[in-house]
């Protein structure tokens, strides 16, 4: 497992770009505090100032936004090793909240770190622009799949995106990855109300094409679970 | 306001297949559905499988008298909302 905030931005943004041995000394010399979170804790809140940016060290966190309502609706699930506020180099003000949705344990990078190691390596700047492109890229994946899809659709693409996304980071060895979310915290995501979940998870496991059952994800029948999601990874933007 | 419930069977493509059709004044409102045993915490609740205008919403009530008061209630206030009050 990643230990250190270092080694978790050169797993991450080597993602995305390639880095010279030069960037990964730097990347590995970038020190921050590490801390704990129950689930359910916030790390970065609405209308906080960042003065640090968050990376996963272990565990699963959410990014989401509360209606006038207090209804919640998710905007992505970040895994092990994944960054998921380096936007908070530029944007003065928090629009949304990161927080646990399991025990988790993520690293606080002070934003003059960043901007130190951005300073001396023009190559590791250019891959956090990518980075938070990428964010963005999908971001508006998640809005076509929610707007556009239909409820077993729409879980494909959810359940193809996190696989995606686990194997390139290796946390997916073999078509299965940790997944601990409950079926409202899929139905935030997703847009769908908790009893819509589970008779779409019912469908997915009759017809063998995945499972979600106590954290796990398994993906049974990738092609068809890539055909019923209409999933095409290139958003994500991965070397490989 | 009248309330009315005429038994139906929903395709919903699972077990969850017995219904009512929910009329208020005649007017069909909205469609519940009986929630299976798939649905563990949940069954043998009464879901709201599809409202219509201001009942567009997917709530579950632990039963029938649960749902059709909470329909009421909803068109009741969309009468409200429509004449500034002056029908109550």
């Amino acid at each position: 497992m990643t230990r250190d905030v270092g080694e978790v931005l050169v797993r991450h943004l080597g993602l995305f770009g390639s880095l010279s041995d030069g960037d990964k000394d730097a990347l590995m010399s970038v020190k921050g505090e590490v801390r704990d979170l129950e689930a359910g804790e916030d790390v970065l809140t609405d209308g906080e100032r960042p003065t640090y940016s968050v990376v996963v060290i272990a565990g699963l966190l959410q990014r989401y936004t509360l209606a006038p309502d207090r209804k919640r609706q998710i905007h992505s699930f970040y895994l092990s090793t994944d960054t998921p506020s380096l936007e908070a180099i530029h944007i003065g003000v928090m629009d949304n909240n990161l927080g646990a949705l399991t025990p988790s344990r993520v690293g606080l990078v002070p934003l003059p770190e960043l901007h130190r190691i951005m300073d001396l390596r023009p190559n590791v700047l250019g891959l956090i622009w990518r980075e938070t492109l990428v964010q963005a890229a999908i971001l508006r994946a998640w809005l076509m799949r929610n707007s556009r899809l239909l409820p077993d659709g729409k879980m494909a693409h959810l359940f193809c995106e996190i696989m995606t996304r686990a194997k390139a980071a290796g946390l997916a060895p073999d078509d299965t990855c940790d997944l601990p979310v409950t079926h409202e915290d899929i139905g935030d995501a997703l847009g769908m109300a908790s009893v819509h979940v589970n008779r779409t998870l019912t469908m997915l496991r009759d017809a063998a094409l995945a499972d979600l059952h106590a954290g796990r994800l398994t993906v049974l029948d990738w092609p068809r679970l890539v055909e019923v999601g209409e999933f095409d990874p290139s958003y994500l933007h991965l070397l490989r | 306001m009248a309330v009315t419930l005429q038994p139906v069977l929903v395709e919903t493509g699972t077990r969850d297949e017995e219904g009512r059709l929910v009329f208020v004044d005649g007017r069909l409102v909205a469609v519940l559905v009986l929630l299976s045993d798939a649905h563990e915490d949940v069954a043998g609740h009464w879901f709201l499988e599809h409202g219509f205008g201001r009942l567009h919403a997917h709530l579950t009530f632990p039963g029938l008298g649960a749902a059709t008061a909470w329909i009421a209630e909803q068109c009741r206030r969309r009468t409200d909302l429509a004449d500034g009050g002056r029908s109550r």
